[in-house]
C-alpha cells in the first residue's frame, strides 16, 4: 500500500479542536505502526485564525515525527461567507447560489487541490476530516476514487446542504466516530455505493488510577458523582448542578458532586459544601478521581464521541449519560456500562440504583472497560482503519475490471468541477464584462417580448 | 459477562418505580424541562443586546428586492442560462413584484413596532437604574441617621 494523505484545513501539534485532535492522535499511532502517511493542509494557523492568512510557510516539514505538507490559501470574501454562515447557524434556509458562496468562500487552497489532482498516484487514499470545509469539498472532488471522509457529522444545517448531499454518495469510503453518526449519514445521504465503517477514536487503554490517593489529596470522603470537562452551557453542566441541587433537597444523604475542568460555574451558596469544584487538575489526579467516584456523569446532549466516559470505564466507574445524546446513550446501551436520564426523576432513579446496587454498578463499569478495550484501543482502531482501506483496495480492483470507462468519466467530471472552482475567481471579472454586453442584448430582447405581450393583451 | 447486566431492563425498572410514585413525590422545586438542558430556558431570558442585534438584522434585511443579480459571484454560469433566467423574471414580474412590495411594507412596519418595543424597554431600564440609585441613596442616608 502506498502512503496515506490526511487532509485537514489546518494542522499543528498544539492547536485545539476535536477533529484536529482526532487526526493528530490517529496519525501518530499509525506512524508508530510503520504506516507511511503525510498530513496535507493549508498554511492557516487554526480554526480561530483568519482563513485568508498564511501563518505557516508552504512546503514539506517534519513535525513531531510526521510529514506535514502545507499549501497557501486563496483570499476569501469573508463578509459574503459570514452572511450565509449566519443563516446556516440560525437554521435559516439558503438557496443553491448561497450554498456555492458558502463552500467557495470557506477555507480553500487551489494549490492543495492541484497537488492532490496531480500527485494522486503517489497516495493510496486521501482521508479528509471534517466534512464542512472547502479543503474537504474541493479536495475530494480532485480524487473521488481515493477520497475517504472522517466527516465528524452532526445533525446540523451544514450536513443538509445539497452540495454535501451530492458529494457524499460519490466518495470512496466514510469512517464514523459512533453508530448514531453512521445512522445520521444514512438518513441524510444515499450511501448505497459507499463503503462505511464505525471506526471510533483510539485511546490509551493503559491508564491507571488510585482512589485512595485522590481522597487523601483532596480530603474527599464518602460517595460522589464526578464530572470532568469544560464547564459551560454547551456541555449542559448547569443542568447537572440543578439536578444535583434538587437531589440534595429531596435526599439528605452524603452524596457529593466533584467537578474537574476549566470554565466558570455558578454554584448555589447553600450547596457549596456538596459541590466541589477542583478546576484544572493533573491528568493523574483526574484518573484517580475516575477510580474513586461512584459514578461518572456526562450530561452533555451533543457529544460526537466522549473520551471521558471511556476513561471512566477503564478506571472502574459506571457512567450516567444524557438520554438525548444518541452517541453516549448508544455507548451505554451497547456496552451495558451505564444508565441514562431524560428528566430529573430518571436522574434520581439512576443515581439511587447505582448507589444501592454496588455489585451491579461494578459490573457495569467492567462491561464498559471490556467494550473500550475491544473497540477503542489504539491497536483496535489502527487495525480497523487499515483493514477498511485494504477492503477498499480489493473493491477498487473489482470495480476497475468491471466499469473502468464509467469511473474515468466520473473522475473527469469531478476534475472539471475543481478546475471550475479554481478558475472561477479569474473568470469572474471577464464574465462580468461579457455579461454586461449580453445583458444589453437580453434587455433589448425582453423589451421586444414585452411589447408583444402588451399587444397580446 | 455482559449478559448479566441489561441496562435497558434496569431503565425499565427505574421508569416503572417512577410511575408508581405519588404526585407529591414527583413534585419538584423547579420546572423540569427535561434533559435537553437549561440553556433552552436560558435562551428565553431577556437580553437587551440580543434584542438590539435582532432588530438591526431585521432593519437591514427588511427591504425585500424583487430584482436580484442573476450571476452567482465566483460561479461560472452559461450565458444562455442567465438569459433564460432573465426572460423568466420578466414574465413573472407582474405577479412577483406586488407580492414583494407588500412583504417589504409589512417588514418595515414590523421593524418600526420592534423599535417601539425597544424604546419602551430602554425607558423601563432607565427607570429601573434610577430607582436602584435612589434606593442606594436612601440606604446610605438611613445608615447615616442610625449612626
Amino acid at each position: 500500500m502506498k502512503k496515506i494523505g490526511f487532509v485537514i484545513p489546518w494542522y499543528g501539534e498544539d492547536i485545539p479542536g476535536g477533529a484536529e485532535m482526532e487526526l493528530r492522535n490517529l496519525a501518530h499511532q499509525l506512524s508508530k505502526r510503520q504506516v507511511e502517511l503525510e498530513i496535507l493542509t493549508t498554511c492557516v494557523k487554526s480554526f480561530s485564525s483568519d482563513w485568508s492568512t498564511d501563518y505557516h510557510k508552504p512546503g514539506l516539514t517534519q513535525e513531531a515525527g510526521l510529514a506535514v505538507r502545507r499549501f497557501k490559501v486563496r483570499r476569501r470574501d469573508t463578509p459574503r461567507f459570514d452572511a450565509v454562515n449566519y443563516k446556516l447557524m440560525n437554521n435559516i434556509p439558503i438557496n443553491a447560489d448561497e450554498e456555492q458562496i458558502y463552500i467557495r468562500e470557506s477555507v480553500n487552497s487551489p494549490d492543495l487541490y492541484e497537488y492532490i489532482s496531480s500527485h494522486k498516484g503517489d497516495y493510496s487514499y486521501f482521508i479528509f476530516i471534517p466534512y464542512m470545509f472547502g479543503t474537504t469539498y474541493y479536495g475530494a472532488l480532485a480524487c473521488l476514487k481515493k477520497a475517504v471522509f472522517i466527516p465528524c457529522l452532526h445533525d446540523e444545517s451544514y450536513a443538509k446542504l445539497d452540495i454535501f448531499r451530492k458529494l457524499f454518495p460519490r466518495v470512496r469510503g466514510l469512517l464514523f466516530n459512533a453508530k448514531p453518526e453512521e445512522k445520521l449519514a444514512n438518513d441524510l445521504y444515499d450511501l448505497s455505493n459507499v463503503k462505511t465503517r464505525v471506526l471510533g477514536i483510539g485511546m490509551d487503554t493503559g491508564i491507571t488510577g488510585d482512589p485512595g490517593r485522590f481522597r487523601d489529596k483532596y480530603r474527599i470522603s464518602g460517595p460522589f458523582i464526578l464530572y470532568a470537562g469544560r464547564k459551560d452551557a454547551g456541555k449542559n453542566v448547569d443542568l447537572l448542578i440543578r439536578y444535583f441541587a434538587e437531589y440534595k433537597q429531596r435526599r439528605r444523604d452524603g452524596l457529593k458532586l466533584v467537578i474537574i475542568g476549566g470554565g466558570r460555574l455558578d454554584i448555589p451558596a447553600r450547596y457549596s459544601e456538596d459541590v466541589i469544584d477542583l478546576g484544572f487538575v493533573d491528568i493523574q489526579d483526574k484518573y484517580d478521581a475516575y477510580a474513586a467516584c461512584s459514578v461518572f456523569c456526562q450530561p452533555s446532549r451533543a457529544e460526537s464521541f466522549s473520551l471521558v466516559i471511556m476513561e471512566s470505564w477503564l478506571l472502574g466507574s459506571p457512567v450516567l449519560v444524557n438520554d438525548v445524546c444518541e452517541v453516549t446513550r448508544n455507548f451505554a446501551q451497547e456496552s451495558n456500562g451505564g444508565l441514562y436520564f431524560k428528566n430529573y426523576l430518571e436522574f434520581e432513579g439512576c443515581l439511587r440504583y447505582i448507589l444501592n446496587h454496588q455489585e451491579e454498578a461494578r459490573q457495569m463499569a467492567q462491561n464498559g472497560r471490556e467494550y473500550v478495550l475491544k473497540n477503542f484501543s489504539h491497536d483496535a482502531v489502527c487495525g480497523s482503519l487499515m483493514e477498511f482501506l485494504e477492503q477498499l483496495d480489493a473493491q477498487a480492483q473489482l470495480d476497475s475490471q468491471e466499469d473502468a470507462p464509467k469511473a474515468d468519466a466520473e473522475e473527469a467530471e469531478a476534475t472539471e468541477d475543481v478546475e471550475a472552482a479554481e478558475d472561477a475567481e479569474a473568470a469572474e471579472d471577464a464574465e462580468a464584462a461579457d455579461d454586461a454586453e449580453a445583458a444589453e442584448d437580453v434587455e433589448a430582447a425582453e423589451d421586444g417580448a414585452s411589447e408583444e405581450d402588451m399587444e397580446g393583451r | 459477562m455482559e449478559g448479566v447486566i441489561d441496562v435497558r431492563q434496569i431503565m425499565a425498572e427505574i421508569d416503572s418505580s417512577i410511575d408508581s410514585m405519588s404526585e407529591e413525590e414527583k413534585r419538584l422545586s423547579f420546572n423540569d424541562g427535561g434533559s435537553r438542558g437549561l440553556d433552552d430556558v436560558e435562551s428565553m431570558r431577556f437580553d437587551h443586546a440580543v434584542l438590539g442585534s435582532i432588530i438591526d438584522f431585521c432593519r437591514t434585511h427588511s427591504r425585500v428586492e424583487s430584482f436580484r443579480d442573476l450571476n452567482v459571484p465566483g460561479v461560472k454560469t452559461a450565458k444562455p442560462f442567465i438569459m433564460l433566467k432573465k426572460v423568466i423574471r420578466r414574465l413573472t414580474q407582474f405577479y412577483v413584484e406586488p407580492v414583494v412590495n407588500d412583504q417589504a411594507e409589512f417588514n418595515a412596519n414590523v421593524v418600526m413596532a420592534m423599535d417601539q418595543v425597544d424604546a419602551f424597554i430602554q425607558e423601563n431600564q432607565d427607570l429601573k437604574a434610577r430607582l436602584e440609585r435612589q434606593e442606594r441613596r436612601i440606604a446610605e442616608l438611613e445608615k447615616q441617621l442610625n449612626v
